[in-house]
């Protein structure tokens, strides 16, 4: 696929990237704010070039979730790009803050600073954040960078990554899709009752959404119960349900 | 003339340094606070990924100028608390460890205190809110005790409000000289319509509701005079000694060897005299339990 067309998917899932709100396991991907948007867009499609020239293959899911593959080896890894303060400074942030309502800090620690973040699709894995002022917003630069770190890390893996299931809908996605198709369609929706009904289920074993009816499993998975929807619903499904 | 340049130079450095230091300081000040959900019952919400965990913002010189200019405004309309959009606020999420962009901020002052709350799309009102953060502590890392003299009641600024006072005091006691007048004939009258079996009070034109109802318009001429009055008084407070809600005062009474400190809650004026009521300021420091009290003449000197 061109790097013309990876940005346009990115576009168009931007705003699919709501569900994010409603989501327990967030999707990786471009969450900054509108002013930062294109100067964003152009840095990745520098790191883009510098991917392809590298012969890497790239990724752009449904929701907008960017996973490049190396091109020797059988490694991906996801690539997010946001305005992230320090983890450090976070944690002492927390710690600190404890029975206090609110704390004052050092102005350096907490800049918003937009950061280049990748993470390899491996279990346990950790993020490693790139700040982007630090390469004087140079997309090739970081590219190279990221993919010589990447090379080095992947030379001690012993075994194979995590399958790559890109556009795969997980029960996770239903349950964020009824949440945010609760709120969006208000109290005439149907979808907005059974978002308040399931806040009360503290577990659910099984979700289905077919075309007409969603189905909640309980936490026996004995008893399912059906819920039955129309024209709206199914439309808001078709805008935010992968593979709906 | 290089020198000499040179000398002013080092002349102004040395001299402007400290101070220009402490505005830094003082202006770089990252706050952090916590965050609480509006409208939820706290067991279980699935919404928990809709709601910050921190919110981070920079206490700037920009957003002080802001801060004072609301409270002048409260003061002046007499309203409770302003309300507005603000951008320059991030809010952080643990969840995704990072802070999200799609939040619409509003920032609240009242005359002690900040906070700042918010909402996401797509909710149509604010779903979560900080505490409230007293305008002194996020200025001041030690607040600053300001000392209340009666000296300054002579600039023309004083003045001018201690006439309105003044006029608005003789008005008071003209009206409150007039209901204490008519009110034993309203008690009397009243007691007689009670004993009576006649129908005294049936008729709206009767004398006896005539008298009533003057006695009703006098007092609430009264009690409007009584709130302007405390406007004005408020107004005192602020313009001519710079005092608003939540500052620390000291004051030493003339006769009196002992300095009276608290943290300013509440005024109230009664004929020239103006009192602040407010929690004590300890030895330590710190704010106490016990209730004090500073009473000032407001007496016009021309």
């Amino acid at each position: 696929m061109n790097i013309q067309k990876l940005i346009s998917k990115i576009k168009i899932a931007r705003k699919r990237r709501l569900i994010n709100s409603f989501h327990l396991s967030p999707k990786s991907g471009i969450d900054v704010g509108d002013e930062e948007y294109q100067s964003v867009l152009q840095l990745l499609k520098d790191m883009f070039k510098c991917f392809k020239a590298n012969k890497c293959s790239i990724d752009v899911s449904f929701y907008g979730e960017i996973f490049i593959t190396l091109a020797e080896c059988d490694h991906s890894f996801e690539l997010s790009i946001t305005n992230r303060p320090r983890c450090i400074d976070i944690k002492s942030a927390e710690t600190h803050l404890g029975d206090n309502h609110f704390i004052k800090m050092n102005s350096s620690s907490f800049n918003n600073s937009l950061t280049v973040s990748v993470k390899t699709m491996r279990k346990k894995s950790e993020w490693k954040h790139y700040r982007i002022s630090e390469f004087d917003i140079d997309g090739l630069v970081l590219a190279e960078l990221i993919i010589k770190n990447m090379h080095q890390r992947v030379r001690y893996y012993s075994n194979s990554d995590e399958a790559l299931s890109l556009d795969q809908q997980t029960k996770l996605d239903r349950l964020a899709a009824i949440h945010l198709g609760g709120a969006i369609l208000g109290k005439s929706s149907m979808l907005h009752h059974l978002s308040s009904s399931l806040r009360k289920i503290i577990y659910i074993s099984k979700i289905t959404i077919s075309a007409k009816s969603i189905i909640i499993g309980d936490s026996l998975d004995r008893e399912s119960s059906y819920h039955y929807f129309g024209d709206r619903e199914a439309n808001f499904f078709s805008q935010y349900l992968i593979n709906y | 003339m290089m020198l000499s340049f040179a000398k002013t130079l080092k002349y102004r450095l040395v001299f402007t340094y400290p101070s220009e230091l402490d505005k830094i300081m003082s202006i770089n000040n990252i706050i952090c606070l916590e965050v609480n959900e509006l409208y939820t019952d706290k067991q279980l919400h699935q919404y928990k990924t809709t709601l910050p965990s921190f919110c981070f913002f920079e206490f700037t010189q920009e957003l002080q100028t802001t801060i004072s200019e609301a409270k002048e405004l409260l003061l002046e309309k007499g309203f409770h608390e302003l309300s507005f959009q603000l951008s320059a606020v991030n809010w952080f999420f643990k969840l995704t460890n990072r802070y999200h962009h799609d939040i619409t901020t509003f920032i609240h002052i009242n005359e002690k205190a900040i906070y700042f709350s918010g909402k996401m799309r797509p909710f149509e009102i604010v779903h979560f809110r900080t505490p409230e953060i007293s305008i002194n502590q996020l200025e001041f890392n030690q607040t600053p005790i300001k000392p209340i003299k009666i000296s300054q009641l002579k600039g023309p600024l004083a003045i001018g409000l201690i006439t309105k006072i003044d006029n608005l005091n003789k008005q008071y006691k003209e009206t409150e000289d007039l209901y204490y007048g008519i009110e034993p004939l309203i008690n009397e009258l009243q007691q007689l319509d009670e004993q009576t079996a006649m129908d005294l009070h049936l008729h709206c034109d009767s004398q006896l509701d005539l008298i009533k109802r003057q006695g009703n318009e006098l007092l609430s001429k009264m009690e409007t005079l009584e709130k302007e009055m405390h406007t004005l008084s408020r107004a005192v407070l602020h313009k001519v000694f710079g005092v608003s809600k939540g500052d620390w005062i000291s004051y030493l009474p003339a006769k009196s060897t002992s300095l009276i400190q608290l943290q300013y809650d509440h005024c109230d004026i009664y004929e020239y005299n103006l009192t602040m009521r407010g929690p004590g300021i300890t030895k330590k420091g710190e704010l106490g339990k016990r209730e004090q009290v500073i009473s000032i003449e407001l007496v016009s000197e021309t």
